[in-house]
């Protein structure tokens, strides 16, 4: 019997074990409404980005002198926004500036990313904060971000490092991914997980990370909303690891 | 073809995009997780997609929407890998027993190789279709093809036999 057969054979015969073995599965009921709801919440969740890029694009304009130049002089503005994505900062340590163009409304109630289901962060003053509605992303980072060419969809392991530069010492990247899936949800529903020190992913190394902490929570009861957050730290200080795990750990859908 | 040619689009092919989707996660609930994802992808633009092809439309939805979920962090995720207690007749053991080896062998396989197995032997596409659907050579798809066959021969036990004889040989 020949090699071509052999393979035919095999190819012929796993043809038919699959068609045996692949179960069928039962649909559930409700499968064209939970479609539905899905695709609500996708349709939210741009159009709540779109909104909240366009306020922070209109605002960068009016309210940063280097952007509008009525008399043509006036140094060229910092770059704010790439792709639609505006990145915005955390209000500087003693700071007095509140509200400002592209600053995150410093408030007891903490921030709340668009598109992240409700999720909600206390950023690290100084802090840079990046929304990724296409991924479902939000980064955050001591240091300045900017997404790649290309945008974050296709990031080696998943983790998008939107960095301007690599970390620098004591530098860090945070990103807190948000997906739907219910049976994920419903596994870690009911009990906290903790932050857990990993292996740096390839993608964390790349940007000479030295250490990687994550989280895996989970959203409201019912909503199917898994939240993964992964914090890359280039040889990190006590008190910056401090910071990270009070982020993460503070992150809550509250 | 509107929303009714959508829903009924579900209702006549959903049972087997589910099993196709089985295949791709290995787990009932991963995969009806991918299914409903890739549904609620597909159905704003389901106007434009009814028009061409929408079977194989969403079948490549599924092959590469699972792939990303495996480039992110759920292929850390390895479902336990015992089905749940459920009542069953005797004879239903041997089905189960296939069921859960396939299962298995089909985890180990890396990703581009289960998309492989998926199209070309569960989906019966041909090597050039299989190799559009997935946005590589023709080559690729043979070689790819022949590292899974070696793989699951490897790794379904000699007990799983296709209609009584072994399926190793």
């Amino acid at each position: 019997m020949t090699a071509v057969t052999d393979l035919d054979d095999a190819e012929d015969e796993l043809r038919v074990l699959l068609e045996r073995a692949v179960p069928q599965l039962p649909a559930p009921a409700q499968r064209l409404e939970r479609v539905r709801m899905r695709m609500r919440r996708r349709r939210r969740r741009r159009t709540a980005a779109v909104t909240v890029s366009a306020v922070l694009a209109v605002a960068a304009v009016v309210a940063v002198p280097g952007l509008v130049r009525p008399q043509g002089g006036g140094s060229a503005p910092a770059v704010v926004a790439t792709s639609g994505h505006a990145v915005v900062a955390t209000t500087p340590a003693g700071g007095a500036k509140t509200n400002g163009p592209g600053t995150t409304p410093p408030s007891a109630g903490g921030y709340r990313p668009a598109g992240m289901e409700g999720l909600r962060l206390r950023p690290p003053k100084g802090w840079k904060v990046l929304p990724d509605p296409d991924t479902d992303s939000v980064f955050l980072s001591s240091q300045s971000l900017v997404l790649p060419e290309g945008g974050c969809a296709h990031a080696l392991d998943g983790f998008c490092t939107p960095l301007a530069r690599v970390l620098a010492s004591d530098g860090v990247l945070v990103m807190f991914h948000l997906t739907q899936s219910s049976a994920q949800a419903q596994k870690f529903s009911g009990f906290a997980l903790p932050l857990e020190d990993e292996v740096p992913y390839s993608a964390c190394l790349a940007v000479t990370g030295t250490r990687q902490m994550g989280r895996t929570m989970v959203g409201s009861a019912g909503s199917g909303t898994v939240v993964w957050a992964v914090a890359c730290l280039s040889h990190p200080s006590a008190a910056q690891t401090a910071r990270v795990r009070d982020l993460i750990g503070s992150a809550d859908f509250g | 073809m509107g929303e009714g040619g959508f829903e009924q689009f579900v209702a006549a092919r959903g049972q087997r995009l589910l099993r196709v989707a089985w295949l791709l996660t290995g787990d009932a609930h991963l995969a009806e997780d991918l299914l409903q994802t890739v549904l609620a992808k597909v159905w704003p633009k389901w106007h434009r997609i009814a028009e061409e092809n929408p079977e194989a439309y969403v079948r490549r939805a599924l092959v590469h929407t699972h792939a990303s979920w495996w480039r992110r962090r759920w292929r850390g995720e390895v479902p336990h890998g015992d089905l749940p207690d459920r009542a069953l007749p005797q004879d239903a053991y041997a089905g189960v027993d296939l069921e859960q080896a396939l299962a298995a062998a089909v985890r180990a396989l890396p990703v581009r190789q289960r998309a492989v197995v998926v199209l070309r032997y569960f989906e019966d596409l041909s090597v050039t279709e299989t190799a559009e659907a997935l946005g590589c050579s023709e080559g690729t798809v043979k070689s790819q093809a022949a590292k899974a066959l070696r793989t699951l021969r490897g790794l379904l036990p000699a007990a799983v036999t296709v209609d009584g004889g072994d399926c190793r040989d």
